[in-house]
């Protein structure tokens, strides 16, 4: 079968692949980054409980992905939520931890001292000091650490597959079940160009996030 | 003791490629684990953030650890009470019943929700729960795995199987079982037609004899066959030969292993269009270890009680689909590589099952 | 929790024979891996400038988010059913991590240094061996740490194509609903992993502190 009459046989269940992976990682990604992030800049004030929460995130990603996936259907299977999209994403969300908090940690803590003492001298408050100081020299690195959250899960996703939640493993599944190497090399391909388009647009963002005084090579006064 | 599996993956590549930014700040240069280098001025460094009337962001790991299972769990979780749910087993018929179903469904004017792709216990599980609403199920693995019967005088009478099946599915959880379709899609162990001539195996019970006279003989098959009541273990025990060659594997795999000679015996479902096109043959299981195998929709009571129309609608299957058919059409989705998804809708519209759209 | 421990009772043998399986084929791969791609991340260092550089850092980034799956997929496409596919397949995928960081710690040798060693009259040979490799180590045995987390992750999949392992158990548990096969899979798994990254981690920590 030519890669025309493929594209062609599987058009409607490849666009619904793609919508639900695209779905699975969006979705465990923003809940990564709203429990990810502050818990980074929450371990960077306080470096002594840095050890255990990186440790516990680092824990995580020793389990193979297809064995966190396993675990979580008996465990969501008692609130009636045990297959399919759930546990993925609960899974992918766990997963996401690591990259981002320890990105925003680093990230926040090499933050200029004099930046902050700069900061501080104009009567900025904590807060401000956060929002206005902080957190622009330390978003490219906070992205970075999405970036590389954002295509990991877009990997991992693909097991999912195994525990119907769909999305493009299913066609590397089924390719495997089939011994047929076009549907799995439309599953990697697939995963492969999410990957790279999702890599380029958050690449585009931390390029506009990086504060102009730090964009170009020179240094500040 | 900080486990830093991603330090040289991320962190030093960060600090290389931003090293002539932040060599204009000395401080900022100790990016280091923070057990360490405690010299310089940190971010709220030293006096341990006690000093701080308020903080910016005032979470705890607890918080968040809660946060990360809670959130998904409430978005994902909104689905309209009208839907139904359609499940199908990993494997193709499984598919293409559940595509059938879900699109009669649909083309009635139901609004329907697929959860394809899962392993038997786990679809099974999901039913009983009722995150599924239903999905096609087979009798025999019913009687024998959920309701874990083993009588030899149920297990050769379709009609007792699926009894038992229902009595024991309404009684125990609310599962109502539909008329089943009058095809028989039983595991089968297979062999190439070349090598099973040589060596004389037409049944199990050669198998058996010539497992236990020495012949090494490699048996491919999944974990689910392995240790299903039904499967492999309980087979070998049955027929009275050890346990020595058996590869496990997915079973999709186990075909294409016996077409290239890789294992000598191999798993398979009966109706499998790839039996005849490979040049494969089914050997007879002439103690009659299997049970009988018809499918039939497994339907929640309570969908049923809300939507009776599902009965008639599904049940309309029955008079059209067939042993034959079925196996042409796993053919078409195996051999020829079609999308079950549209083989299903052809051969529905063709049936007149569902209007063409 | 008591069906838990009569099935570990019952499979610890079994457990054993897939754990073994599992390091064979890790370790069989991650023997390969090692060198070719610490060769790789040496001959893309050497090679390109400016532009060139960025593209293929992205690249070999990129490459890591094909998934293990995929590859073993494609393997046992191949080759056939069984272990080999499986070593070829974690094979490829811990290159990536191993070149990556091998190309970026000796690019992140400064020039200075390797001036100097030049001026001194060293050969290329000598700068490598006595230069940028020790002060690349560091980086480099990182890759090999990532690369062999990853490949005993990947390795609980090798079960799909016929090479056992421990993901045989896990993925019995989700066939079977049996929480106790997966859990008997799932920790060796992340108690491997965990003694892998532990032993790379000191190792890591001893060639810094050399250079």
């Amino acid at each position: 079968m030519g890669l025309m009459e493929f594209l062609h046989e599987y058009d409607t269940s490849l666009l619904l692949a793609v919508g639900q992976h695209l779905r699975l990682v969006g979705i465990a990604l923003a809940i990564a980054l709203i429990t990810a992030a502050p818990l980074g800049a929450w371990i960077a004030r306080r470096p002594q409980a840095s050890g255990p929460v990186l440790l516990a995130a680092n824990l995580i990603q020793t389990v193979p992905s297809i064995a966190l996936f396993g675990l979580m259907i008996p465990v969501l299977a008692l609130v009636n939520r045990g297959i399919g999209a759930v546990p993925a994403t609960i899974a992918l969300v766990l997963y996401a931890q690591l990259p981002i908090i320890r990105n925003t940690y680093v990230a926040l803590r090499s933050v200029p001292a004099d930046a902050l003492d700069a900061a501080r001298g104009l009567g900025m408050t904590e807060r401000q000091m956060l929002i206005h100081v902080a957190l622009p020299l330390a978003a490219p690195g906070i992205i970075a650490g999405i970036r590389v959250a954002a295509t990991m899960s877009i990997g991992v996703a693909a097991v999912a597959a195994y525990i119907g939640a769909g999305g493009l493993g299913l066609f590397i599944a089924r390719g495997i079940a089939t011994t047929w190497d076009t549907m799995t090399l439309a599953g990697a391909i697939g995963v492969a160009a999410l990957a790279l388009a999702v890599e380029l647009i958050l690449e585009i963002a931390e390029r506009r996030l990086t504060p102009r005084g730090l964009r170009s090579s020179g240094r500040r006064g | 003791m900080i486990v830093h599996m991603m330090n040289g993956f991320i962190l030093r590549p960060i600090r290389f490629m931003t090293a002539p930014i932040l060599n204009a700040y000395p401080a900022s240069m100790n990016i280091m684990l923070p057990t360490r280098h405690e010299n310089g001025r940190r971010f709220h460094g030293d006096d341990g953030g006690t000093s701080h009337p308020r903080h910016a962001f005032r979470t705890t790991p607890v918080r968040n650890a809660l946060l990360a299972i809670l959130l998904p769990l409430l978005l994902l979780s909104c689905e309209r009470d009208d839907t139904i749910v359609v499940g199908a087993k990993a494997f193709t018929e499984g598919y293409l019943l559940g595509h059938m179903a879900a699109m009669m469904l649909e083309d009635a004017g139901y609004d329907v929700e697929e959860q394809f792709g899962l392993a038997t216990a786990a679809m099974r599980g999901a039913l009983e729960t009722g995150q599924v609403d239903l999905y096609y199920e087979y009798t025999g693995t019913a009687y024998t795995v959920y309701a874990k019967g083993s009588d030899p005088a149920v297990m050769s009478d379709s009609a007792k199987v699926l009894h038992a099946a229902r009595v024991y599915d309404s009684a125990e959880h609310g599962l109502v079982w539909l008329e089943p379709i009058a095809f028989d899609d039983t595991y089968a162990l297979l062999m190439r037609d070349s090598t099973a001539e040589r060596l004389g195996i037409r049944a199990l019970s050669d198998l058996a004899r010539k497992v236990n006279a020495g012949r090494r003989l490699r048996i491919a098959v999944d974990a689910e066959f392995y240790e299903r009541p039904d499967g492999l273990k309980a087979l070998l025990r049955h027929y009275g030969f050890p346990e020595r060659d058996v590869v496990k594997l997915d079973a999709g795999l186990a075909y294409e292993a016996l077409v290239k000679g890789e294992v000598e015996v191999g798993m398979g479902y009966s109706t499998d269009g790839r039996i005849p096109a490979f040049g494969l043959r089914v050997l007879e299981d002439d103690r009659s270890f299997f049970p009988a195998y018809n499918p039939a929709a497994v339907v929640r009571g309570d969908l049923l009680e809300r939507a009776p129309a599902v009965r008639t609608i599904l049940e309309r299957l029955n008079r059209h689909l067939d042993g034959a058919a079925i196996s042409a059409l796993n053919a078409e989705v195996d051999i020829h590589h079609r999308d079950p998804r549209k083989v299903a809708r052809r051969w529905l519209v063709q049936e007149g099952l569902i209007k063409q759209r | 929790m008591n069906e838990a421990l009569t099935y570990l009772g019952e499979n610890l043998g079994a457990i054993g024979a897939r754990l073994a399986e599992h390091i064979a084929i890790v370790g069989a791969a991650m023997i390969a891996a090692v060198p070719v791609g610490a060769g790789i991340g040496l001959m893309l260092a050497r090679e390109s400038a400016g532009r060139v550089r960025g593209i293929i850092f992205y690249l070999l980034g990129l490459g890591q988010t094909i998934p293990s799956l995929a590859i073993l997929a494609l393997a046992v496409g191949v080759i056939g059913i069984g272990p080999l596919p499986a070593i070829i397949a974690l094979f490829l995928y811990a290159l990536l991590p191993i070149a990556r960081n091998t190309y970026a710690g000796i690019r992140g040798v400064p020039a200075a240094t390797v001036d100097a060693a030049r001026g001194l009259g060293m050969t290329d040979r000598q700068i490598l061996r006595q230069v940028e490799l020790p002060l690349a180590a560091p980086m480099i045995i990182g890759g090999i740490r990532t690369a062999t987390v990853v490949a005993i992750s990947a390795g609980a999949l090798a079960y799909l194509i016929g090479a056992g392992g421990l993901g045989d158990f896990i993925f019995t548990g989700i066939a079977l609903f049996k929480p106790e096969a997966m859990l008997a899979g799932a920790i060796p798994t992340a108690l491997l992993a965990l003694a892998a990254d532990r032993c790379l981690a000191i190792l890591e920590r001893k060639v810094s502190q050399v250079a």
